[in-house]
């Protein structure tokens, strides 16, 4: 008992010491080494989506693969669990994090993030029969909200002094909305643009006002040097109009940060 | 010569001393019958001539070969233990048939696997196994189950299972074959058929070593007794000697129990 | 999109997630019988140091999270010791999952191996040594069909749970039945905010929990001709 006691310990210590140890390589130096960056992405319509031949397309997938031919690499795109963003990154399962990811303080305390790109907010999403009765944050108090575990739109909704239904998706607190298990939910505008109101999967929600604006980013492995090297790129991107041609394919030019 | 020939066994399990040097021989043709209450080391007794508890010390020898000097302290290897074994036979209390086979398979099955090791087997394949089923037959028909050899064990009374175990028992033909306390586990109405067949055996000079509580039936088929208490032989004897003329008070006293 | 035009996209994707729970469950069951059988002969032997860690491994494995289980073996390496083990992409996911899996069902089936062979009669074992037979001949000959007889029913227990089970998987992104039914929920080849896929999965499962159910109920009476 003692030594398994002592191994789990060793096991431990190892694992403390070894995520300590500053990375000796640069983490482009890892990547193009390599010769492949791994992005993970979620099925997130407008921003990493498949299209009818299942490939990746939509404004960040575009965005990652030019960013993937300018470092001179070759692209994979992986799905993950978003729960486990972190992990993946650390474990070295992924290279960067590349979904319409807001950049929150927690997102920034534990990955190297790019600057910010695209403008977003958090917005309610309610029935359709009620949204119009909420128009004030005092006609929010009483209602639970539906929220992705760990997302911008949960700490906005704690901040708030609301109660909160961590749930496992965006889309997941769409349908605690539909099925009645919570009055509302807080997401991602763009996500909430693209998914409810008529000719989406949700006729019977609509969009309410917004709570707060909040803007997307890249994220690496802490202390990466990919990060700076992905601003660069993004400057002339934005100079040469790439990035502005990428956003109207998929109808995000208004909320592209210009700088 | 002696067909066997028991020298000085001793055992014990733990701190209880089970067996406390025994010695006894038999002739070719003997039936001995082993009597005692229970916990006095008769099926003990029993398990060390059929190898499957190893005696503290002792000699165990057949026919004049030692199958055991326990004092010797050289380790056997599992085959060597395995062919000695072949020297004696055991029916036991509770039958122990194999359950998925049908009396026919239980008997036939350890000569099958025997002939199997032989060189000649997969030239003879064939005619060896109808050498072995009939030679089954023939040992179950003797048993009187002549109808029942496709029966499974879980469609036979106790006493046509404990007829199957003997049957099986004797498809190898061991120079020794020993029951343990064949009907013990028997309803009484049953055990007439399995005495009756170790009778006709006894009959027929089969070679016996029967631990029994039929007090009756062990003077009436014994060519000599054995009376066993606390691990020793308290008194042997002809059947004539042991249950009429005692000389032991120990053993009067346990005869007493049977005596209506 | 009309259910009709939904239909055929998602029955695709849900054929394609559920190849994967297929997959996931015939290689566990593969690997996780032998594995097992070799632990439970193990936890029987009269070394009392292997005994011991055999003994403490399946009390880790069964006594912890199969989602746990997963996370540090797909996740650790990369993390510990700054090296991926499993290669990108999903063969990588499917890979770790398969490990995890068999190790944790590999501890289940141990025990279950192990009280259907300690639950053989000693008479059995004894019968077959007066007889002249060998150890390996007791086994094969005289106990094994007893013990598969006798352990059936947890068997199928646990088997079934296994296809249920394998939707863990999707805890390290691995792309099976769940994960393709929830995928129309976000979002996903133009099929979004649909919640019916997700449902529909557990039609799969039934079918299959239907068939295993099936054929053990068809072995079981194929056992019952003795007792």
């Amino acid at each position: 008992m003692k030594k398994i006691i002592a191994l789990l310990l060793c096991l431990v210590l190892l694992a403390v010491s070894s995520l300590a140890l500053a990375e000796s390589e640069s983490d482009k130096a890892y990547v193009t080494g390599k010769g492949k960056i791994v992005v993970g992405i979620t099925d997130f319509e407008p921003m990493d989506y498949k299209n009818e031949n299942g490939e990746w397309i939509g404004f960040d997938a575009d965005l990652a693969r030019a960013f993937a031919a300018y470092l001179g690499v070759e692209i994979e795109f992986q799905e993950i669990d978003w729960d486990n963003k972190v992990l993946e990154l650390t474990g070295k399962n992924i290279d960067c994090v590349w979904n319409g990811m807001s950049l929150t303080d927690e997102v920034k305390a534990a990955m190297s993030c790019s600057k910010a790109y695209m403008n977003n907010a958090q917005v309610i999403v309610a029935p359709v029969a009620k949204v119009a009765d909420y128009t004030t944050v005092e006609s929010l108090s009483s209602l639970v909200f539906a929220v992705e575990s760990g997302s911008s739109g949960e700490s906005v909704v704690r901040d708030l002094g609301c109660q909160a239904n961590a749930v496992q998706s965006q889309a997941a607190a769409l349908m605690e909305v539909a099925s009645g298990t919570s009055d509302a939910a807080v997401i991602d505008l763009l996500m909430a643009l693209a998914m409810v109101g008529e000719g989406t999967g949700y006729e019977n929600l609509a969009c309410g006002f917004t709570l707060q604006d909040d803007q997307y980013g890249v994220g690496f492995r802490p202390g990466s040097d990919l990060a700076e090297e992905l601003n660069t790129f993004l400057a002339s991107a934005a100079a040469d109009g790439t990035l502005k041609k990428i956003a109207d394919t998929y109808g995000l030019g208004l909320a592209l940060i210009a700088d | 010569m002696a067909i066997l020939e028991v020298q000085n066994i001793r055992k014990s399990f733990g701190s209880t001393q089970v067996l406390d040097g025994i010695s006894f021989s038999m002739e070719k043709g003997d039936v001995l019958s082993v009597i005692g209450s229970s916990g006095s080391g008769k099926t003990t007794l029993l398990r060390c001539l059929n190898f499957l508890e190893k005696p503290d010390s002792g000699i165990i020898r057949v026919n004049g070969e030692t199958l055991l000097d326990a004092s010797s302290g050289a380790s056997e290897s599992s085959r060597s233990i395995r062919l000695k074994r072949l020297h004696f036979g055991l029916v036991f209390q509770s039958f122990n048939l194999f359950p998925q086979y049908t009396a026919l398979q239980n008997v036939m099955l350890a000569e099958k696997l025997l002939a199997g090791e032989q060189p000649d087997w997969k030239k003879r394949k064939a005619e060896r196994i109808r050498e072995i089923e009939e030679h089954a037959r023939n040992l179950l028909a003797d048993m009187g189950l002549q109808d029942r050899m496709n029966n499974y064990p879980h469609q036979l009374s106790g006493g046509q299972c404990q007829r199957v175990a003997i049957a099986r028992a004797l498809a190898l033909n061991p120079d020794i074959l020993c029951f343990d306390e064949p009907t013990s586990a028997l309803d009484p109405e049953l055990t007439g058929e399995v005495l009756r067949v170790i009778r006709g055996l006894a009959d027929r000079s089969t070679t016996m070593i029967i631990v029994t509580h039929e007090m009756a039936f062990a003077r009436d088929v014994a060519s000599h007794v054995l009376f066993m208490d606390n691990g020793v032989i308290c008194e042997e004897g002809t059947p004539e000697e042991v249950f009429n003329h005692p000389k032991q008070e120990r053993t009067r006293q346990f005869l007493s129990h049977y005596s209506d | 999109m009309s259910f009709a035009d939904q239909l055929p996209i998602v029955l695709s994707s849900l054929n394609t997630g559920f190849l994967q729970t297929f997959r996931l469950f015939v290689i566990t069951l593969a690997g996780a019988l032998p594995l097992g059988l070799l632990l439970a002969m193990a936890e029987m032997s009269h070394l009392r140091g292997l005994r011991a860690i055999i003994k403490t491994l399946v009390w880790i494995v069964r006594g912890s999270p199969l989602m746990i289980q997963l996370l540090i073996i797909f996740y650790f390496p990369g993390l510990v010791f700054k090296t991926p083990l499993w290669s990108s992409g999903e063969s990588g996911r499917f890979a770790a999952a398969s490990v995890a899996f068999i190790i944790n069902y590999a501890c289940y089936f141990c025990e279950i191996f192990r009280g259907g062979i300690q639950g053989i009669p000693v008479g059995q074992d004894e019968a077959g040594l007066v007889l002249g037979m060998k150890p390996l001949q007791i086994f094969f000959r005289v106990k094994l069909l007893q013990v598969v007889k006798a352990i059936l029913p947890p068997m199928s227990n646990e088997i079934i749970t296994l296809i249920k089970d394998t939707s863990l998987a999707r805890i390290i992104a691995l792309q099976e039945i769940i994960w393709a039914g929830q995928s129309f929920l976000k979002g996903s080849q133009g099929i979004s905010g649909a919640i019916w896929p997700l449902f529909f999965t557990g039609i799969y499962y039934l079918a299959a929990t239907g068939i295993l159910t099936l054929l053990f109920s068809r072995a079981e009476k194929k056992l019952s001709y003795f007792r």
